[in-house]
């Protein structure tokens, strides 16, 4: 019996060695399509701007839109377009987050966030090497979501309800959604936020330093033979 | 949506085992255990794989899936149960603090030839 996805894990691990010599934490972010991944992403690089030195992995499917908007905020941003160069995949796989590793400056940050292909499904079954896999999920796309795509709110550490500017708007219910979460991951921390308007990013932020501070421990105390 | 990938990967195991044995032989079937959490769709999985096979070792094996149900273990009353609805909600209890048991798996067990060339757990 072998696992179907045992070449991956072994780049993963592959990716997670690298990682970690670099000293980075790494985070997987997922979310649909308009989950406002990139959004989120320019307001955080803002947020620990002077805290922490950071990176980004782009996927998308086609074409650089969203590493150029990255690009402007003055940090490394590395672009994957699954589309040619890996089949037009639905998802980013450790393989092609190894591709861009390799020009990518991992000695010089704390923090690299790797933006995955917008998709519900596909990305909850590959590793990539990260520390933590974040969802983000917005109010606009229904409280219904934990329920229909479980696997993805099952594997994912944290999750980022996006777009509470938007409540009152659209047919949504946070507290069914909470519910909904729970009913497939009781263990999912849920925050609350605007990528937009900034409003509950500090909470975000606040756990990002802590995971990068956890890392940074957990190195300090390999390196002491702990 | 992702059953390319994982055609691909199931692919990988089955021809990395293939080529470890000598003299060649061909292979009537290759079984794999999918997880109902995994959202891969049976018929789909086929498709690609019959494509996928043409011009291959593998050409003319046939693919048996096995799909394995979504167990669930509740952390509260320490309840067994498969889990046939969207929520992962305990039906012993209603807790909702649920370790699961299987449903995740995407494996390859075996592959059928003259001789079996990769068997067992």
């Amino acid at each position: 019996m072998r696992n179907v996805l045992d070449a991956n894990d072994l780049i993963a691990a592959q990716n997670r060695r690298d990682f970690d010599a670099g000293g980075c934490c790494v985070i997987n972010l997922m979310s649909a399509p308009g989950g406002g991944k990139t959004t989120l992403l320019e307001r955080t690089i803002a947020g620990v701007r002077g805290r922490l030195r950071v990176g980004v992995i782009e996927g998308d499917v086609q074409g650089r839109l969203d590493a150029d908007r990255l690009a402007l905020l003055g940090v490394p941003v590395a672009q994957i377009n699954t589309d040619p160069h890996f089949g037009g995949e639905c998802h980013l796989d450790a393989r092609m987050v190894r591709s861009a590793l390799a020009d990518f400056p991992l000695d010089g940050l704390d923090l690299v966030l790797i933006e995955n292909v917008g998709n519900l499904v596909c990305p909850a079954q590959f590793s990539v090497g990260e520390d933590r896999k974040v969802m983000v999920s917005s109010v606009a796309e229904g409280d219904d979501k934990p329920l229909k795509y479980p696997l993805l709110f099952r594997v994912s550490n944290f999750l980022i309800l996006n777009k509470i500017d938007l409540l009152g708007h659209v047919d949504f219910d946070p507290e069914r959604f909470r519910a909904n979460v729970a009913r497939v991951n009781a263990d999912l921390p849920v925050i609350e936020l605007s990528a937009m308007t900034g409003a509950g990013c500090m909470q975000w932020i606040d756990w990002l330093l802590s995971e990068v501070e956890r890392r940074r421990s957990r190195c300090h105390s390999h390196e002491n033979g702990f | 949506m992702h059953e390319l990938a994982i055609c691909r990967g199931i692919l990988d195991v089955a021809g990395a085992a293939l080529a470890e044995h000598t003299p060649r032989v061909a292979v009537s079937s290759v079984a794999v255990r999918i997880g109902r959490l995994t959202g891969i769709d049976p018929e789909c999985l086929r498709f690609y794989f019959d494509l996928l096979i043409t011009d291959t070792p593998l050409a003319g094996a046939m693919l048996r899936i096995e799909e394995v149900p979504i167990r669930g273990l509740c952390r509260a009353c320490a309840a067994e149960f498969v889990i046939e609805s969207p929520a992962f909600t305990c039906e012993t209890c209603g807790g909702s603090a649920v370790d699961l048991l299987s449903g995740q798996e995407l494996q390859v067990i075996s592959l059928e030839t003259v001789e079996e060339v990769c068997g067992g757990d």
